[in-house]
């Protein structure tokens, strides 16, 4: 089953498309990194299917619930993370989460509960008696995450958690989101930090007004820069390259900063083959690893090639 | 309506520690009763008005005493109009404050809809506002009681009087709130929202001078007007909740 589900989303404003097309499914318990340039369409997005815009057209559905039709209970059964944190700066953090709980219909006493559990969580229950106006910008962004799981939904759309904390505060409010995600909650993380989506997430699209891909990190990475290992080699390796070149399941060989870059279907399987070759063409090898290409690879490569089609 | 008391519930915490704020909007009230008391305490200075005055209400006053009635029949009436003022600065902020301060998204995306919090934020703008005329209304009553004569008493604290001080109050500061969300839902400069009572009470205000200032209200009148009032402002706050759309809010503020 799906958590949302998209079929040619699109919202306009004036003469100006925000997002065009979109068309996606996310599972139920998966995480989800919608990653994109700014003013690419990402909060445009997350308000539509937070039930917040309509969409010019399209349709949506987000956790069973049509966009447009059921938007109350939409708004019900998700939890939404902000772009800023928007807390009430003259009331504590209790009565922020209090106030919030109870909009979401828990009952009084579940609301305490509630609270006390995710202050206790995020480590701010020493300071729930205090004005969030004197909050920093870690604590802030801590209590809007618990504000957005008081009611327990299983949906949960975080538009940039992280963005502007401390490493320390980014690291606390990343490690939160992995118990999240161990929970089964789906997570709809809207993100620029690349490493973070990287470790976080099971799915990622990259968006730029219209949906540029969507598939698993990995399977990213290797439809876009294949697969492959990178073999050190004592002395000159581009001697060894018609050696590589002579194996069949070699798709492509170069010499690079004094090392073979392999290009593979099977890292794993054919590795050892290909050393025996290398060897045998008289080369010392020093180490084989696999070639490792960062989600911010992927992502420069697909933003990039979809800015050249925009400048054609 | 659990919602709508949960939103209130918070606007008022928020509101009541902003002691400067409510202190500001009590000033011209305050004012109000402080200059009429001190007209009222000043026969000879009330003796100084026109004299010439041809109205029933006047037969058989002694000079100081139709100064004394003119002051207080024209400041009961500023103190009937004055409420106009005060809500809008509470609407505005209560709903252009959210966006300002980026608290609005959040509440707008939670399951409340449109009406609970409007007739929350209408109704947090509309409870200092009667309770500031209340007050200074019965100081007022008060001041007139004890400075003046059982004659003017009556007549300036009149049934038709305490009905629109009592009822109409409530309802003559529906407008200006409605008037101030509509404003605010259209206008990129969320100041403009709070402009718009300013000018309901100018207009107001030469409109009772056109009048003399003089007005008699009887029972029956009264009623009538606040009947029309509660009207007006009911179908303004629901024309608000059709004009406030989170759509419009969110995008055209951004």
């Amino acid at each position: 089953m799906d958590a949302i589900e998209t079929n040619e989303l699109t919202r306009s404003f004036g003469g100006r498309t925000a997002v065009d097309g979109l068309t996606l499914s996310i599972p139920v318990g998966s995480v989800f990194g919608f990653l994109g340039p700014n003013g690419a369409g990402k909060t445009t997005t997350v308000r539509m299917l937070s039930a917040l815009i309509a969409p010019t057209s399209g349709t949506a559905r987000v956790n069973g619930y049509n966009i447009g039709v059921d938007n109350e209970a939409i708004r019900g059964s998700i939890g939404i993370l902000t772009e800023t944190p928007g807390l009430y700066d003259r009331l504590s953090a209790w009565q922020n989460l209090v106030f919030y709980a109870r909009l979401y219909d828990v009952d009084a006493r579940r609301a305490a509960a509630q609270t006390e559990r995710y202050l206790r969580d995020l480590d701010l229950w020493e300071r729930r008696n205090d004005k969030v106006g004197g909050f920093s910008k870690g604590m802030r962004q801590k209590l809007a995450i618990a504000r957005a799981l008081l009611h327990e939904p299983q949906l949960v759309f975080l538009d940039e958690p992280t963005a502007g904390l401390d490493p320390e505060a980014a690291r606390t409010v990343l490690n939160f989101v992995k118990t999240l995600r161990r929970e089964g909650r789906t997570i709809f993380l809207t993100t620029h930090n690349l490493p973070e989506a990287d470790e976080l997430c099971d799915l990622i699209g990259v968006f730029k007004t219209h949906l540029l891909r969507l598939d698993t990190p990995d399977h990213l990475r290797a439809e876009l820069f294949g697969r492959g290992v990178e073999v050190r080699i004592a002395g000159d390796s581009a001697a060894y390259l018609a050696a590589a070149r002579a194996l069949p399941f070699v798709h492509g060989v170069a010499a690079k900063n004094g090392n073979l870059q392999v290009s593979l279907d099977d890292p794993d399987g054919q590795s050892p083959a290909l050393v025996q070759a290398l060897i045998a063409a008289g080369a010392q090898i020093r180490s084989v690893e696999p070639i490792a290409h960062s989600l911010e690879d992927v992502y420069m490569e697909l933003v990039a090639e979809r800015h050249g089609e925009v400048q054609q | 309506m659990n919602k709508v008391w949960l939103v209130l519930q918070k606007e008022l915490r928020e509101l009541l520690p902003q002691r400067v704020l409510l202190l500001t909007l009590s000033i011209m009230p305050l004012m109000l009763v402080v200059f009429s008391g001190f007209l009222l305490a000043q026969p000879s200075m009330a003796g100084q008005l026109p004299s010439a005055v041809s109205n029933p209400l006047m037969t058989g006053l002694t000079p100081t005493q139709i100064g004394q009635l003119i002051i207080a029949m024209q400041f009961r009436i500023l103190l009937l109009i004055q409420p106009l003022l005060i809500p809008s600065v509470i609407a505005a902020y209560s709903v252009v404050g959210e966006k300002n301060n980026r608290t609005l998204e959040p509440l707008l995306a939670a399951p409340v809809r449109t009406w609970q919090l409007l007739l929350a934020k209408s109704l947090v703008a509309m409870l200092p506002a009667v309770a500031i005329t209340w007050i200074s209304g019965a100081i007022f009553v008060a001041e007139v009681a004890l400075l003046t004569s059982p004659a003017i008493l009556s007549t300036v604290i009149s049934p038709g009087w305490l009905i629109l001080m009592i009822f109409t109050t409530p309802v003559i500061v529906m407008t200006p709130i409605a008037i101030t969300i509509m404003v605010s839902s259209r206008v990129n400069d969320p100041r403009t929202a709070t402009q718009v009572s300013s000018f309901l009470f100018i207009l107001l205000v030469v409109a009772f001078e056109i009048y003399g200032g003089v007005l008699v209200v009887s029972m029956t009148t009264a009623l009538v007007v606040t009947v029309l009032l509660a009207l007006l402002g009911i179908g303004l706050l629901w024309g608000a909740t059709r004009v406030f759309q989170r759509e419009v809010i969110l995008t055209r503020w951004t």
